[in-house]
């Protein structure tokens, strides 16, 4: 029995090395797929999923990839101080157009499971983030 | 008794870096602290003799404990090559350990001069590679076809090693760089390559870190692009003529190969949905100019790093390089880096190989002993 654990165990670590292998990403720090939480207050939280890609000049990416999905309409980075500043038009609780803008820092870089944590607002709605790139 | 003893800074690194082999193959300044040396007196409970590196594990009596300290030493196949095995030392066995101590104050080091107490002989050092000068001047091999072959002719052995680089940088930069790819100078950033900002900033953020993210490192990820000929455990070719391909294997990088197509088929997935699906090692296709086998490859994936000091790249890594065989035991590398995701122009470097005849790739694995 205790042989059959280490070889579920040995499994599992495997399985695990193997997810942590294939996300792995080392080049422009904010490509691939992050995901999150956003909201005004500690209790009063969203699901966020951002997919971010990069062509060599521009960044570019969805929010929430779905039915209801929002085109990224601006994504800067700012390597000196790897900070980041998001646009984005999207509905607002009476289902008005309004535009979200975000800005985070990058944090844990040179890990591949980084994250990007700050504050979001649209008029004088405001709220934090964080995500972390899977 | 207290055994561990702390010298000044400065002896620490000059130690260091005079006892550090050049063919550390990858940065151990990224866990260990040069700065922070220490004296460890202390009796052997186990040797993990495994790659990429072994670990003798010592009890240390600190006061009035007895504490267990990680001593880590070269790979295993630098210490075998150097005349040392797994029963060089037993448990039991009292030790002497001067080396570095782990930047995250966990009771580890990094040995840098070991001596066996009972005998006050110094072990587990490394030699340099023997020098490659005697070997016998013979032309360039060439197969049937009149080509260069790249590999050993038949009936013998032989690999490419000792890369007369192990760093990468543009062609007529004035750098100075460690063998492991570490600036000597921080300033000399962007000297190394045309970097657009994010790049040199994300270059620089892994210097001054010591290169501790390496994936090579830290993963055991595969050594893509022009990495796999500037690691110490060389590259070996094996040419299928019949197939129209080549087989790169890479000692470094756990003996996985790469495949280089002479056959003009598209870099493109052989599988339905596989074509966007980029990978370590890219695909490659290949012709000759004359004596020079030219090699064009794109559709990397980011999950690697492509050189020793932790040049960034993107998807968009686009690489030619050129082989040649001038005489029978050099080989000529020269590689043009074209990435406009990274770059803000294309750029290269070359450098030589050297055949060491008889031998086969070493067995090294990363993944034997990895966190």
């Amino acid at each position: 029995m205790s042989r059959v654990k280490t070889v579920w165990l040995v499994c599992l670590l495997a399985c695990l090395f193997m997810a942590v292998s294939a996300v792995a990403q080392e080049g422009y720090p904010l490509t691939g797929t992050w995901y999150g939480d956003w909201g005004p207050t500690p209790t009063h939280r969203n699901q966020i999923t951002l997919v971010v890609n990069w062509d060599g000049k521009t960044v570019s990416g969805i929010i929430n990839p779905g039915p209801d999905s929002i085109p990224i309409k601006v994504m800067t980075l700012d390597s000196s101080k790897w900070t980041v500043h998001i646009e984005a038009d999207g509905k607002d609780e009476q289902g008005r157009t309004v535009t979200f803008i975000a800005d985070g820092k990058l944090e844990n870089i040179g890990s591949w499971k980084r994250t990007l944590s700050g504050s979001w607002g649209h008029g004088t709605v405001k709220g934090d983030f964080k995500i972390a790139r899977d | 008794m207290k055994h561990r003893v702390s010298c000044l800074a400065g002896i620490a690194v000059s130690a260091f870096l005079a006892l550090t082999p050049a063919w550390a193959h990858h940065a151990i300044a990224g866990k260990f602290d040069p700065a922070r040396t220490t004296t460890l007196r202390g009796t052997v409970t186990s040797v993990d003799w495994a790659n990429p590196h072994v670990h003798v594990f010592i009890d240390v009596q600190e006061g009035n404990a007895i504490l267990n300290w990680a001593i880590e030493l070269e790979s295993e196949v630098d210490l075998r090559r150097s005349g040392w095995s797994r029963e060089t030392v037993k448990p039991g066995d009292a030790i002497t350990v001067q080396g570095i101590t782990a930047r995250d104050g966990s009771r580890q080091a990094w040995g840098t001069n070991v001596v066996a107490v009972a005998t006050n002989r110094r072990i587990f050092t490394v030699a340099p590679m023997p020098a490659r000068a005697d070997q016998t001047v013979r032309p360039t091999p060439r197969g049937a076809d009149g080509k260069p072959r790249l590999g050993p002719l038949p009936g013998e052995t032989g690999y490419w090693g000792m890369p007369s680089s192990t760093v990468l940088m543009q062609s007529g930069a004035n750098v100075q760089m460690d063998a492991d790819g570490i600036l000597r100078n921080i300033g000399d950033v962007d000297k190394v390559a045309p970097f657009q900002r994010w790049a040199r900033d994300l270059y620089e953020l892994r210097q001054r870190n010591f290169l501790k993210d390496d994936p090579l490192f830290q993963f055991c990820m595969p050594p893509g692009g022009p990495r796999q000929f500037q690691l110490p455990y060389g590259i070996q070719f094996v040419e299928d003529k019949a197939r129209q391909r080549i087989f790169v294997f890479i000692g470094s990088g756990d003996h996985n190969y790469r495949l280089i197509y002479t056959d003009g088929r598209a870099q493109q997935g052989q599988l339905r949905g596989d074509a966007d699906n980029p990978l370590y090692y890219g695909r490659s296709g290949a012709r000759w100019e004359g004596d020079t086998l030219v090699v064009d490859t794109k559709g990397f994936n980011e999950k690697f790093w492509f050189s020793n000091g932790g040049l960034p790249h993107t998807e968009q890594l686009h690489l030619v390089e050129r082989l040649s065989r001038p005489d029978f035991n050099t080989l000529k590398y020269e590689v043009t880096v074209d990435d406009p995701g990274a770059y803000t122009r294309n750029w290269s470097n070359s450098w030589t190989l050297q055949w060491i005849a008889g031998e086969e790739l070493p067995p090294y694995f990363c993944q034997d002993n990895r966190p």
